[in-house]
């Protein structure tokens, strides 16, 4: 199992604040099955800058780290950046870290209550260079939430996006539970990662949630995510099934 | 993954009465034009989901077994599906031709039939209309006849965007696809008003999911 979304860095944001807190998450990681995480640090949300050089170096530090304490778990460099008008401009300059550093993967993590009116002209900018922006966590993003057709415009324009395991899982509560499962059967994601920050509060609940998307699915829809973030570290092409808008529930439906 | 598998049953199924069925249009459409041969043509309906898609592919594939060297273009850049009809990522397509940022050698990818080549929307412009009536798109067209016997387009829906009537003025050759028992025959009229009035020529018009009935005889040869 790989995650591709997790804030296991030292020191770096919200997320692990020390070596032992880090620690403390890849062991919690290795008991799910996770062999392979991508360390994303929060850039530019107005808190936390980690450009990056300082990320790779900071995974290798934590991998070297985690091998002398027999945690077989192996960190990969990535970065979940803000959304804002000049991230080309500083990929050029080498700020950007696309996820693994190889692949053409971008994070792009918008603000929780809007889609900024740019967005997507800036993604247009973002494939032309050569980029696949992934939109992160949009389940919880209350604009979204509201007007689904937002994301359905994204993903048809070339946006892929990745679900947080904990949505699926239902810690976010019951209304996020089922917009993340509106947004999976709309074929509007892409990803399912763990967006961890700690081993309490924000833990990983990938194992969880792979088992509820094999029970709701069927196996077919725990490969395909499965597969997408494998492939991630291949530096291959993921796997898209035709977007469809989201279907307004029924007001008596069953679910 | 709820969404059915795009199936293009000329390719899976060569012998099928369906795919007999496509031969026919495309030899309705090699005698339709006697002086010069259609080199380039383009495929529209009036609205969505009509069938649009599915018959470009279809019609490109029976090209491509005749022998000819075809390049099937998605430029539907409002909706583009191309690349999941023939699985392959849009990273990279015509957006990038017209924009100059890719030779068309870069920007097309081989399909899995033998002579058809296949190039995606590539990123989805804010402007399509300005890029497919672009001088780039004049270049674009030229260029891929000295490559191409046949070039052929997947479009937008004419009465939804003025896109399909940009291009069919630039085109040898449009077809109209009409869904039988979904189209209405007011748009379908209004549709060739707007082609007409674009001075594109219209070769003719495909009549899709016409209810067969069972006795009827295509079935006869088909079957084993």
């Amino acid at each position: 199992m790989i995650d591709i979304h997790c804030h296991i860095l030292p020191d770096a944001d919200d997320g692990a604040a020390n070596y032992t807190e880090s620690l403390l998450m890849a062991k919690q990681a290795a008991k799910e099955g996770i062999r392979k995480i991508i360390a994303t640090p929060h850039h530019q949300n107005g808190k936390y800058r980690n450009v990056k050089a300082d990320i790779i170096q900071s995974t290798e530090k934590l991998n070297d780290y985690l091998w002398s304490e027999g945690v077989k778990i192996e960190i990969l460099p990535g970065q979940e950046t803000r959304i804002y008008g000049e991230i080309l401009e500083d990929y050029q300059k080498g700020e950007i870290l696309t996820l693994a550093s190889i692949s053409t993967y971008l994070f792009i993590e918008l603000p929780s209550g809007h889609v900024p009116r740019y967005t997507g002209q800036l993604l247009y900018d973002i494939q032309m260079s050569g980029l696949t922006p992934v939109i992160v966590h949009p389940e919880r993003n209350a604009e979204i939430i509201e007007q689904p057709d937002k994301l359905y415009s994204l993903v048809k324009n070339g946006a892929a996006t990745q679900v947080t395991a904990a949505s699926i899982a239902g810690y976010f509560g019951k209304k996020i539970q089922r917009f993340t499962f509106d947004l999976i059967e709309a074929n509007l994601t892409h990803f399912v990662a763990s967006d961890a920050h700690n081993t309490s509060k924000r833990g990983f609940k990938m194992e969880e949630a792979y088992e509820l998307l094999k029970k709701k699915y069927g196996t077919e829809s725990l490969y395909y995510f499965m597969d997408n973030s494998e492939i991630i570290l291949d530096a291959k092409d993921i796997y898209r099934e035709v977007p469809e808008r989201v279907k307004k529930k029924k007001l008596f439906g069953f679910f | 993954m709820q969404a059915g598998k795009r199936k293009l049953i000329t390719k899976q199924n060569p012998k099928s009465p369906i795919s007999e069925q496509y031969r026919t249009i495309r030899t309705n459409i090699q005698f339709s034009s006697i002086d010069e041969e259609i080199r380039t043509l383009m495929v529209t309906s009036s609205g969505p989901g009509e069938g649009k898609s599915t018959t470009t592919a279809n019609l490109a594939i029976v090209f491509a077994q005749q022998g000819k060297r075809v390049l099937m273009v998605d430029a539907d850049m409002r909706k583009p599906t191309v690349h999941y009809t023939f699985g392959m990522t849009n990273t990279l397509g015509l957006t990038n031709v017209l924009t100059r940022q890719a030779t068309i050698e870069e920007a097309v990818k081989p399909s899995n039939v033998e002579l058809l080549d296949i190039m995606t929307s590539g990123p989805i412009p804010p402007n399509p209309a300005e890029l497919l009536s672009s001088k780039g798109m004049v270049q674009f067209l030229a260029d891929a006849k000295d490559e191409y016997d046949l070039v052929m387009f997947d479009t937008p829906p004419v009465l939804a965007v003025t896109d399909a009537q940009i291009l069919s003025n630039k085109c040898d050759g449009t077809i109209l696809v009409i869904s039988s028992g979904k189209t209405e025959i007011e748009k379908a009229v209004k549709t060739k008003e707007l082609l007409d009035a674009a001075k594109s020529k219209v070769l003719g018009i495909v009549l899709n999911n016409k209810k067969m009935k069972k006795n009827d005889h295509y079935y006869y040869y088909g079957t084993k």
